[in-house]
C-alpha cells in the first residue's frame, strides 16, 4: 500500500530534494537502500532511491551480497516477516537498530510507507514531541523495530567489530546518528604513530612540556643560588666558615632540613624544644651522635581535619610532595602543622610510611616516643664497649714489637692499624685490623655512628692522626712521605694544636687517651 | 623552656606554583631536597651574620670539646628569633623561584 504523500508540503518537498542530492553525491551511501531491501519497502519507491539495483550493498564497507546469492545456492532468500517487530526493548543492538530505523523512518516520513499500522503511527509522530530517551542522544525511540532491522544492526555490529581488528577506525564509514565509539587502543596506538608522524606537537602530550620547562627553569635558578651561597661562605672568616659548615653538616639530612622543605611546599613545622637552635641542631647533634638510621615520627593536625603522618627523617623530604600529593587527592588543605619526635630507630619503609598516612588521627602529645635519652645512654654503652675493645687492642699492639705480625703472612699491619683504627671513618679498615676482635653487629653500630657523628670532629681527628701515623713512621726510620723526620713531623704536630681553633681542643687528654703524649 | 616554635613559609602550593606537579613524585622531592639545601645554607649564612668571630671561636670551641649545650646557649642568646630567620629565609625563597 502506497503511503506516498502525492502532495508533499514545501518542507518535505525541500527535504526530498536534499536527500536526491545526498544520493546524487554519495552513491555508496546505502544505509537507507539497507534497511530498503529488508523493510519490503515497495519497489517503486524503492528504485527512485536505491543507488544500485539487485543487491544490498553493506555500508559498513563490507562485501556486496545479492540477495539472489542464497537463492542460487539453492535456498531461500531469508527474510524477516514483516510486521514482526522486536521485543528486545534495550541493549546497544536495540539501539542501534532504534537509531536506524528512527533514521530511516525521519528521513521517509510521509512518502514511503515501512509497515503498516504502528510505522505509520511513528512516522506521524513529530520528533518533537518525543523526550531524548534516557542515557541516549536519540531524540526518537522506537518502542518497537521490526525483525530485520534488529538483524541488521547485529549484523553490522559484528562486522564492525570484526573490521576493527583489520583496519582503522578512520576508515569506516560514518554512522549517521551514531554514538561515538571508544577505539581499540592498537587502533589509537596506530593512529597516534600516524599522527605523530605527521605533526609530533598534535600528538606530544602537553603534560610533558610543562615540567620539562619548569623543571630546567627551577634548576636554573637553583644553580644560581647555589652558587650565590657558595660565594658568600667564601667571604666568612674562617672561623665562620668553620662553625657554618659544622652546623651545616650537623642539619643535612635532619630536622632543620626537614623543615625547611615543608615550609617550602606549603606545610608548618613546630619545634616543640627549647631554643629553636637547640631544636634543629642540637637534637640533630645529639642523633647524630646515637649514629643510628633515625627517623622523626611527626604527628600532623591539617587546618581541615586531623591526619596523621611521620616522616622518616632521611626520607622525609623526598616523601613531603607523596604526602602533599596523598592530602590533595584527599582534599585535605595542604597546610598542616607537624609536631616532630623521636619514634623510632629507623627510617620507615615506604608500605610503613602508606601505612601511617592512612592511619588514623591520633592526638598531638599522645604518642610515646623513644626518649633521647634513652637513646643517648644506649650509645653511651656503644661507646664504652668500642673504647674497651680499642683499649684491649692498644694493650695488644704495645705488646708487639715491630715486624711481629708482619712476618706472619695474611696478617694485618698492626702497626699501620695502631695509628688507623681511631679514624671513626675509616671503618672498613678499622674492621679488618681488628678482626676477630669484633662482631658484625658492632661493627655495623661503629660504622653506623662513624657515618653521621660530628661530635669528635672526625676531620680533625683525621689530621691529626695522619701527623700522629708520620711522627711514628718517622721515628722508626721509615716515613710515610720522603723527607719526613721526627723534629719535621713534631712540628706539624705542633702547629696544629697552635692554631687559635684549635687551642680548646683536650689535646693532652687526646694524647693520653691515644698513649702518644710519652711518644710526642 | 620554649614550646613549639613555629617554622613555616608561605601557605601555598609551591610544587604546583612552580608548574612541577606533574612530574614524578620522587624527582620532586629531590627537586624540593635540592631547594631546601640551599635555604638551609643561607639560614646558616644568616645565622653567621649575627655572629661576631669572637662568638663563633668561642663555639667552635666549645662543639670541638663536645660541650655541646654551652655551644648552642650562646647561638641562641646571639641570634634570638632564629625561627623567624627560618621562616623569613623559606619565603624569601619562595618568592624569588616564582618571579
Amino acid at each position: 500500500m502506497a503511503l506516498e504523500n502525492s502532495n508533499p508540503t514545501e518542507n518535505e518537498k525541500l527535504y526530498i530534494e536534499d536527500d536526491e542530492k545526498e544520493q546524487e553525491a554519495h552513491p555508496l551511501n546505502t544505509a537507507d537502500s539497507l534497511i530498503l531491501e529488508n523493510l519490503d519497502v515497495p519497489e517503486e519507491t524503492r528504485s527512485e532511491r536505491e543507488p544500485g539495483r539487485g543487491g544490498v550493498l553493506d555500508w559498513t564497507g563490507g562485501p556486496i551480497v545479492p540477495p539472489e546469492k542464497d537463492e542460487q545456492q539453492g535456498g531461500e532468500a531469508k527474510k524477516s516477516e514483516p510486521g514482526i517487530v522486536s521485543s528486545i526493548k534495550s541493549g546497544p543492538t536495540y539501539i542501534k537498530a532504534a537509531k536506524m530505523y528512527s533514521n530511516f523512518v525521519g528521513k521517509i516520513k510521509g512518502s514511503s510507507p515501512v509497515q503498516e499500522g504502528d510505522v505509520q503511527d511513528k512516522v506521524n509522530t513529530p520528533v518533537v514531541e518525543n523526550p531524548k530517551a534516557p542515557d541516549t542522544d536519540i531524540e526518537w525511540i522506537p518502542t518497537a523495530v521490526p525483525n530485520d532491522v534488529l538483524e541488521k544492526a547485529e549484523r553490522e555490529e559484528r562486522l564492525v567489530s570484526r573490521d576493527k581488528l583489520k583496519r582503522p577506525v578512520k576508515d569506516l564509514p560514518p554512522v549517521e546518528g551514531a554514538v561515538p565509539e571508544k577505539e581499540p587502543e592498537e587502533f589509537v596506538h596506530n593512529l597516534s604513530r600516524e599522527r605523530k608522524l605527521k605533526n609530533p606537537d598534535e600528538i606530544e602530550p602537553r603534560i610533558v612540556e610543562k615540567p620539562r620547562a619548569s623543571v630546567e627553569k627551577v634548576e636554573k635558578k637553583l644553580s644560581l643560588e647555589e652558587k650565590k651561597n657558595e660565594d658568600e661562605r667564601n667571604k666568612l672568616s674562617p672561623e665562620k666558615s668553620y662553625l657554618g659548615k659544622k652546623l651545616e653538616s650537623l642539619s643535612t639530612n635532619k630536622k632543620v632540613k626537614i623543615a625547611i622543605a615543608a615550609g617550602l611546599v606549603g606545610l608548618t613545622i613546630a619545634i616543640p624544644v627549647g631554643g629553636v637552635i637547640a631544636g634543629c641542631y642540637g637534637m640533630g647533634l645529639a642523633q647524630a651522635v646515637l649514629g643510628h638510621g633515625f627517623i622523626y615520627g611527626a604527628a600532623a593536625e591539617t587546618i581541615h581535619g586531623a591526619a596523621s603522618v611521620a616522616l622518616g627523617t632521611l626520607g622525609a623530604t623526598w616523601a613531603l610532595p607523596k604526602i602533599l600529593k596523598e592530602w590533595r587527592d584527599a582534599g585535605k588543605s595542604n597546610s598542616a602543622t607537624l609536631e616532630p619526635l623521636a619514634s623510632e630507630s629507623r627510617p620507615l619503609t615506604p608500605a610503613e610510611m602508606q601505612g601511617v598516612l592512612r592511619e588514623s588521627p591520633k592526638p598531638v602529645g599522645t604518642e610515646t616516643p623513644k626518649t633521647v635519652e634513652s637513646q643517648e645512654k644506649t650509645m653511651e654503652e656503644i661507646m664504652k664497649e668500642m673504647e674497651a675493645r680499642l683499649a684491649s687492642l692498644e694493650e695488644k699492639v704495645a705488646k708487639l714489637e715491630v715486624g711481629d705480625v708482619k712476618e706472619k703472612k695474611g696478617q694485618t699491619d698492626i702497626e699501620d692499624a695502631d695509628s688507623s683504627f681511631a679514624r671513626y671513618g675509616d671503618i672498613e679498615r678499622y674492621k679488618g685490623y681488628i678482626e676477630g676482635l669484633g662482631d658484625e653487629a658492632f661493627m655495623e653500630e661503629i660504622k653506623k655512628s662513624s657515618e653521621q657523628t660530628d661530635v669528635l670532629d672526625k676531620e680533625l681527628i683525621n689530621h691529626i692522626r695522619d701527623i700522629d701515623n708520620r711522627i711514628r713512621r718517622a721515628k722508626k726510620g721509615r716515613p710515610v712521605f720522603k723527607g719526613d723526620t721526627t723534629e719535621k713531623t713534631l712540628k706539624f704536630f705542633k702547629d696544629l694544636t697552635d692554631q687559635d681553633w684549635t687551642e680548646a681542643f683536650k689535646i693532652e687528654d687526646f694524647l693520653n687517651s691515644r698513649k702518644l703524649k710519652d711518644k710526642v | 623552656m620554649d614550646q613549639n616554635k613555629i617554622i613555616k613559609g608561605k601557605e601555598i602550593d609551591f610544587i604546583k606554583e612552580l608548574g612541577l606537579e606533574d612530574m614524578p613524585l620522587e624527582e620532586q622531592g629531590k627537586l624540593i631536597e635540592r631547594m631546601a639545601n640551599v635555604v638551609n645554607e643561607r639560614i646558616i649564612l644568616k645565622a653567621m651574620e649575627k655572629l661576631s668571630d669572637e662568638d663563633a671561636k668561642q663555639v667552635n670551641a666549645d662543639l670541638v670539646i663536645g660541650d655541646t649545650e654551652e655551644a648552642l646557649k650562646i647561638m641562641d642568646e646571639k641570634i634570638p628569633n632564629f625561627d623567624l630567620i627560618i621562616s623569613e629565609e623559606i619565603e624569601k625563597f619562595q618568592e624569588e623561584m616564582l618571579k
